[in-house]
């Protein structure tokens, strides 16, 4: 058999398979695009296809949930910014979304995103959900976004949890207002011995 | 003998008492005043705020509220070519916010934003990801440098 008959040959066998391949290809890139269908646009412009898909699920069963998703959108897109692997961007978002949750079933289904995104941080910080409905009962129809966010600042730069804790409600006994949240000073507020970390 | 004395060394109780009588040693306060900077400066230096500083070429950040409904970002940082802002508010664009020039190394940008509570970093051109040092640090899940602006709405 001459050399040129060998490669019609060859090229004969081979088309089938190579064509499966493409065929299988496109049907795969076809599915990709008809899931991206309905994902966040911003995921899809910040995410390879299938991480994008992935995420979207999560941010879909906070939708199913009745639990507001721009907050899962936000954090997904600064796990990317940051070059996170698409795993820790996941587990970040299913804890975001288990304590927004938990969040909810404290204050209730009528909650802004804004006070159960800040609310549901100040879960992972290990307050317990009674203090929440403490809170919201103190401030009455007014936001917690302020007084909940004001410990968060004050936990993050070191004050005793429980201290910053009663300073915060302190104020909100008092119906302060929201500019002198922000004026809590931290500094009486920090660990002075080991036991005061208690 | 030199007059730069261990901190722990047994003649500092001497010396401490003598300070109560400082006519007795002429300069005495003085130089002790200027080993103990010198002792400051050497544990500032040495303790990892200048290094970590230094390593995100930023050497102070600032921030602060405005009356008009605009945030002030600005930063000093002296080794690079340009700074952008990214934070909830950009969705986390790193091209969508840039800080201008300001002199001195300083770089600053406002930006108008509704009452509420962000997440935001820096980020140099060269890949750096720098917190503000004058805002609340974020608690995060993923590592990088990041703060947090309250906006309130009175």
């Amino acid at each position: 058999m001459s050399r040129r008959a060998l490669l019609i040959a060859a090229t004969l066998l081979t088309a089938p398979v190579l064509s499966a391949q493409d065929a299988s290809s496109l049907a795969g890139r076809s599915r990709d695009q008809s899931a991206l269908a309905g994902v966040d646009q911003r995921l899809v412009n910040r995410f390879p296809a299938t991480v994008a898909i992935r995420l979207d699920a999560l941010i879909d069963s906070a939708a199913a949930l009745g639990l507001p998703t721009e907050p899962l959108v936000l954090r997904a897109l600064e796990g990317g910014a940051k070059g996170v692997p698409a795993d820790r961007i996941q587990t970040s978002l299913g804890r975001l979304l288990g304590a927004m949750g938990r969040a909810r079933d404290a204050l209730g289904a009528g909650t802004s995103a804004s006070d159960l995104t800040t609310a549901a941080s100040a879960l992972q910080t290990g307050l317990e959900p009674t203090r929440l409905v403490e809170l919201r009962n103190l401030r009455g129809d007014r936001s917690l976004t302020v007084p909940l966010g004001a410990y968060l600042d004050l936990v993050a730069r070191g004050a005793v949890a429980e201290r910053a804790w009663q300073r915060v409600v302190d104020l909100a006994r008092r119906n302060s207002a929201d500019r002198e949240y922000e004026q809590i000073d931290v500094a009486g507020l920090v660990a002075r011995q080991p036991e005061d970390r208690r | 003998m030199s007059d730069e004395l261990h901190p722990d060394e047994p003649l500092n109780a001497a010396v401490a008492a003598l300070r109560t009588t400082p006519a007795l040693v002429p300069g005495l306060v003085e130089r002790t005043r200027e080993r103990h900077r010198r002792v400051r400066r050497r544990r500032f230096l040495s303790g990892g705020v200048v290094a970590s500083l230094a390593a995100a070429f930023a050497v102070g950040i600032a921030l602060k509220d405005g009356d008009d409904g605009y945030t002030t970002f600005a930063l000093v940082a002296p080794q690079t070519s340009g700074v952008s802002l990214v934070g909830d508010f950009t969705e986390w664009e790193t091209d969508r916010v840039r800080l201008e020039p300001k002199g001195d190394d300083r770089w600053e940008v406002k930006v108008k934003l509704a009452p509420g509570r962000y997440r935001f970093a820096y980020v140099t051109d060269e890949g750096n990801w720098l917190a503000d040092q004058s805002a609340p640090p974020a608690l995060d899940d993923f590592g990088d440098p990041t703060s947090v602006v309250m906006v309130l709405s009175e």
